[in-house]
């Protein structure tokens, strides 16, 4: 059984209309969000994620009395 | 010699923390008060189209804290059958509070104060209102510190738990 790619769905998901409903601002909406900003939007949104991530990645490997792995 | 493992715990409640502050944040500043969005301060909501591309990233920013709140349950479930991992009540609610802490910190400097993609409560008072919100975030911090230095003498692991509790 072949396992659906997370980005491969992400990326459809992105790309579908079904995610915009409104049918008369549709292209404007669209364009709004797939420009030239996408990808550094998408770095601005992920970017605390991505130190909390870090962070618990850190504390989860911590032994006790503060030593890491 | 102390073989017991927090880390498991501490992390999962970490996660979980991040996740349920991160939808208070998107929840009732996003979308009860509507008071931001998450691009509001670049592209202001002022228009339907500018309005709908925001829900978009709040969309993103959503699905990004229910990963968030994934992991923990996921880390909670695994530490929760870990022989070596004490299960604390103090130790995990000090941590969901550290988390909520963590994520209003770290949104808080980075959104707010470094990128300036959104402001707390936009307009008159602005900068007040981020540190507040970020006090608060160092508030709820402490406070959960606290409460996971006091269970760290915590050694029972749940399947050790007393039965019928």
């Amino acid at each position: 059984m072949s396992r659906t790619d997370p980005l491969t769905f992400l990326g459809a998901l992105l790309a579908s209309g079904t995610v915009l409903a409104c049918e008369t601002c549709r292209p404007l909406v669209q364009a709004g969000i797939f420009n030239e900003h996408f990808w550094g939007r998408l770095a601005i949104t992920l970017l605390p994620f991505g130190v909390i991530l870090f962070v618990a990645a850190r504390v989860h490997v911590m032994r006790p009395g503060g030593a890491r792995r | 010699m102390n073989r017991m493992q927090r880390g498991p715990l501490l992390s999962a409640g970490l996660l979980l923390g991040v996740g349920l502050g991160g939808f208070v944040d998107g929840i009732v500043l996003h979308q009860i008060l509507q008071w931001h969005n998450m691009l509001s301060s670049h592209l202001p909501p002022d228009t339907l189209v500018n309005a709908k591309v925001n829900m978009f990233w709040d969309g993103l920013f959503h699905a990004f804290t229910w990963l968030m709140t994934f992991g923990g349950l996921v880390l909670l479930w695994r530490a929760g059958q870990r022989t070596d991992v004490p299960w604390s009540t103090a130790t995990f609610a000090g941590c969901l509070l550290g988390g909520w802490g963590l994520f209003n910190v770290v949104e808080g400097i980075i959104d707010h104060q470094l990128l300036g993609v959104h402001h707390v409560h936009p307009g008159t008072g602005e900068l007040a209102w981020d540190l507040g919100f970020l006090a608060f975030g160092l508030g709820l911090l402490l406070v959960g510190g606290g409460l996971v230095r006091a269970g760290s003498e915590d050694a029972t692991p749940r399947g050790a738990a007393v039965p019928g509790r």
